[in-house]
């Protein structure tokens, strides 16, 4: 089967091709080159004039796993404004904030995005968020293994284990949970905060293991160069929403001696205490030096107005800030000695002072940082708001008018106190596609997507040009998922199964006796039962597993 | 096949007829007779030793047909019904995403069969949140365990495993402390290895929500008029608040089951306002047991497909989530269901309700029905029969459950696959 998209604006930064006209061709699911006159194209689809990009990545989406699936279940009220009917294609659902699964594979999808990474997968959940994303139609999807608060590690670090010995248990983690990255939330937070330590800054120590943030970061980050992976380790960082955090997240920076991380929602992490009300925007500061700073990626975690639900593994700042949720109610859970949980519901409003900032950091903190490719579109979905708002998100960041009259209807204060309105700047498309396919699918090292070269996999979104890029970017023409027309004009015509993307880095076996020590004597489960198998995920053929180079080569920082 | 009747021995295997899945079963098997080395939990002895009975056919009306004519007359059930009922849902991950595919599909209706129970829970923790822990936190933190409402008898690997376990990380195991609050309560489990006794609190269960919300006066300050409340001394309330108070890991353990009282998602929400208020100067945590026969599988697979934990009607197309309107017994005592599947295949006793309505029962092999269904498929038991994924009860862990035997006898999922692909 031959497929000729004809005359299209292609949008390939990966390539350096910047709106160029060009035909492209799919051929059993894969981009290949022009084809020689004599083949027969089965099916030819006119683009003229429409803007074609890789298929949409996001990098950093709760959409499985346990504390979305609390979210689900303490959110009823939440989704009676959005159930979703079945049709004879699709299955019912609901969407909104804590879209259930199926609901979640076909959004995504509608909206032109292919593959979406779930990026707090504890040890212990690892087997539900994998079960719950094989319940994700047509979406790829992988997973970034939690690491830095689970006891085995924290005992490793506080005994001084050898820099190999630590590489083992990372490289058996990423391999034997089936993910494709390690991330750390609140480094070492989560663990002190079961002995009842309400806070813990960069260099501070925690109490029964005394060791710090710092040392936690340096030495995950480590492990993973040495272990070649190719996405630095994701940091959702210490003091999430604490006025005057923007120190705390520059002396992460200053502080990594070059070793290259990740800084996720890096607008809940932004936020300085100048003003009347001690809290004020710090992204300038920040953009300033992840500019200079090449070993760091960020995303942003923007927020926008609405009801939504936040769902982090930082039990110790989820717990702080829940007097601010809305409607009234948050689940904490201290999880297996691995991890835990927080999720407290929010409502953003535009006529909230410290909302109204938020929304500006964020917004700040896109515009300020120079290189695309550094810089990743999120929400933190549904941190701060639901994916289905990137459209919305994409205008704000390509239209300099909209941009500043939504600024002029947000809290007066606020307003007064961002730059936001003397930032001329506007994305282009080719920068659009480099901060939601080409520099995810490099920072993770998906070296076939986000791209629209011969040998990538053909997941591929066709837009049809607007002014209004809200309306643009909500709706695509055309979705293609593996070389399969999967939607048209944002409805889903067919459904298919997406791959499980995973690296294996290597390691030596030998850890395996110390865990299966430390898991017996300490654990309700035996390590055996805990890790989750391949097959598991194949499950005679309802998923796969891709499984990409764990190399470092070509990677972003 | 020769396997069947060779002798095997299997060690660290998941026991899917508990709800905290412990997994360190010593089973053996021979001629398809599985034998358990090492448990002496009666429901788990009685789950995995029950014999296959020699006659394995489904049936419709009784009399034995093929699979095939099973399938086709449970697909033509649905087909006239305007509203099925698939009740019970004792099975595994992928028996429950295939149940949900074909009640999606026709617009019936999905209800477990201790959802009763877990409707507690959720009730309270939909309503204002909750602050919960797991089993090896526990195990390694909890230097206070206080029952409420319940002494957990018929959780004894919750005993074996995490109260009394032999070593932990931050806490002398046999120095934890124990409390019982409740009545009619066997505490001889809470005697810890050592000798230590449990304190026991004598309190009248459906009074639970004002002996909590007592405590939770006690442990802020206040002091109360009352001597007693809910049979409980005030002055025995005043210890436990200090002794809570005094911990640096307590927590509260209760089984909605046994909550059997109306409203009794109170009682939990009480449990929860107390453990929210000391948390906001210490760690405390609740943890609930229960979640056997599939419970917490059913509730995590349902939640995460609809966004609703189980009483949820597609009739209209989309997910409708009713605590109340959508449970069986009320689908069923208000004529809205026009026929029944029940699905069970963990305990042999868990049967299907008395109705009229055409009913399909698709269950334990050796299940003792009392009145003879339209149709009976006989299904395998996930963890014994065939492999699958089971849901812990604190809804965190999940585990695979392992294949024993070889006695042919279909999954749930692979039932509901064909019925999907008849209809």
């Amino acid at each position: 089967m031959l497929i000729k998209l004809a005359g299209g604006k292609v949008y390939d930064p990966m390539h350096g091709i910047n709106g160029q006209i060009k035909d492209i061709y799919i051929r059993d699911g894969r981009i290949v080159d022009k084809p020689s006159k004599d083949e027969t194209i089965h099916e030819t689809y006119d683009v003229k004039g429409r803007v074609i990009m890789a298929g949409g990545i996001d990098p950093h989406t709760h959409i499985g796993g346990g504390k979305v699936n609390i979210a689900r279940m303490m959110m009823p009220e939440d989704h009676e404004q959005d159930l979703v009917k079945h049709t004879p294609l699709t299955r019912a659902g609901c969407g909104h904030a804590a879209p259930s699964t199926l609901t979640t594979g076909y959004r995504y999808v509608e909206m032109g995005y292919t593959s979406g990474f779930e990026p707090a997968m504890l040890q212990s959940n690892a087997r539900q968020a994998h079960m719950e994303m094989a319940d994700m139609p047509i979406l790829d999807k992988g997973g970034y293994v939690m690491l830095g608060n689970d006891d085995m590690f924290m005992r490793m670090l506080a005994e001084g284990v050898e820099r190999e010995v630590m590489n083992n248990y990372v490289g058996w983690t990423i391999s034997n949970f089936n993910a494709i990255a390690v991330k750390v939330v609140n480094p070492g937070g989560i663990s002190a905060f079961k002995f009842n330590q309400r806070q813990l800054d960069l260099d501070e120590k925690h109490t029964y293991y005394e060791i710090t943030p710092r040392d936690v970061l340096k030495t995950l980050s480590r492990s993973l160069v040495d272990l070649k992976v190719p996405h630095p380790l994701h940091v959702h960082g210490c003091n999430l929403g604490v006025p005057g955090n923007v120190e705390t997240t520059l002396d992460t920076i200053r502080g990594m001696d070059g070793l290259p991380l990740h800084l996720t929602h890096i607008q809940f992490h932004s936020f300085a205490t100048e003003g009347d009300k001690h809290f004020s925007s710090g992204a300038a500061r920040i953009a300033e030096l992840v500019n200079k700073h090449k070993n760091i990626s960020i995303d942003v975690g923007q927020i926008m107005f609405g009801q939504t639900v936040t769902a982090s593994g930082d039990t110790m700042r989820q717990y702080a800030g829940h007097s601010h949720g809305s409607p009234k109610k948050y689940v904490l859970m201290d999880i297996e000695c691995d991890n835990g949980c927080g999720v407290v519901p929010f409502k953003y409003s535009d006529k909230s002072f410290v909302n109204a900032l938020q929304w500006a950091i964020g917004l700040e903190t896109f515009l300020m940082v120079d290189d695309p490719w550094r810089v990743f579109l999120t929400t933190d979905h549904p941190n701060g708001a639901p994916f289905t708002s990137y459209p919305h998100l994409i205008r704000l960041l390509m239209d300099r008018s909209f941009r500043n009259d939504m600024l002029h209807t947000i809290n007066k204060e606020a307003a007064d106190m961002t730059v936001l309105g003397s930032i001329d700047r506007e994305y282009s498309l080719y920068e659009i596609a480099i901060m939601t396919r080409a520099a995810p699918a490099k920072s993770l090292g998906l070296t076939d997507r986000g791209q629209l070269g011969a040998g990538s996999a053909a997941d591929i979104t066709v837009y049809k040009e607007m002014d209004n890029k809200e309306k643009m970017f909500e709706k695509p023409e055309y979705v293609f998922k593996d070389g399969n027309l999967v939607a048209k004009n944002g409805k889903i015509v067919k459904i298919t199964r997406g791959t499980t993307h995973v690296i294996k880095p290597d390691y030596d076996k030998s850890i395996e006796k110390p865990l299966n020590e430390f898991f017996k004597k300490y654990h309700t489960v035996a390590l055996d039962n805990l890790v989750v198998s391949e097959d598991e995920i194949i499950d005679e053929g309802r998923g796969s597993i891709t499984q990409h180079n764990c190399s470092r080569e070509g990677t972003n920082a | 096949m020769n396997s069947s009747t060779k002798k095997k021995s299997f060690s660290g295997i998941p026991n899917p007829f508990c709800g905290t899945l412990p997994d360190d079963l010593e089973i053996t098997v021979s001629d398809n007779d599985v034998k358990v080395a090492n448990t002496t939990c009666p429901i788990t002895t009685a789950g995995f030793e029950r014999k296959l009975p020699e006659n394995l056919s489904p049936q419709i009306d009784g009399k034995d047909v093929s699979l095939e004519k099973a399938i086709a007359k449970a697909t033509s059930i649905i087909k006239k019904s305007g509203n099925t009922l698939f009740a019970g849902l004792g099975t595994d991950v992928a028996g429950n995403r295939n149940i949900l595919e074909v009640a999606d599909k026709v617009g019936g209706t999905v209800d477990h069969m201790l959802s009763d129970g877990v409707m507690r829970n959720v009730l309270a923790m939909s309503d204002k949140g909750w602050i919960m822990t797991t089993l090896t936190e526990i195990k390694n933190h909890a230097d206070l365990v206080i029952f409420v409402g319940t002494d957990a008898t018929e959780h004894s690997r919750f005993h074996d495993r995490v109260l009394w376990s032999d070593e932990a990380l931050f806490v002398n195991p046999a120095e934890r402390d124990v409390v019982y609050l409740g009545n009619k309560m066997d505490t001889k489990p809470g005697i810890s290895p050592k000798g230590k006794k449990p304190t026991v609190i004598p309190c009248d269960i459906p009074e639970l929500p004002v002996v909590i919300n007592s405590l939770n006066a006690l442990i802020t300050g206040k002091s109360l008029q009352a001597k007693k409340v809910g049979w409980a001394k005030i002055t025995d309330l005043q210890k436990l608040a200090d002794k809570i108070k005094a911990a640096k890991y307590a927590v509260f353990v209760w089984s909605p089951p046994k909550l059997g009282f109306d409203n009794a998602e109170l009682a939990v929400g009480a449990i929860s306002d107390v453990i929210r208020k000391l948390t906001e100067t210490q760690r405390v945590a609740g943890f609930s047991l229960g979640g056997g026969d599939g419970a917490a599988t059913a509730v995590a697979v349902c939640t995460w497909q609809t966004g609703y934990p189980t009483r949820v009607s597609f009739a209209k197309g989309f997910p409708e989530y009713n605590p109340t309107r959508y449970s069986t017994r009320e689908m069923l005592s208000s004529e809205q269901a026009e026929a029944m599947f029940w699905v069970s295949t963990f305990t042999s006793n868990k049967l299907p309700p008395e109705t009229d309505i055409p009913t399909v029962v698709i269950g334990e092999a050796g299940m003792k029905l009392k009145t003879t269904p339209d149709v009976f498929i006989p299904a395998g038991t996930p963890g014994v029969d065939h492999k699958g994924l089971m849901v812990r009860v604190d809804n965190v862990v999940s585990l695979p459950v392992k294949q024993l035997r070889e006695s042919g006898l279909p999954s749930v999922a692979s039932i509901f696959d064909k019925i999907y692909q008849a209809l």
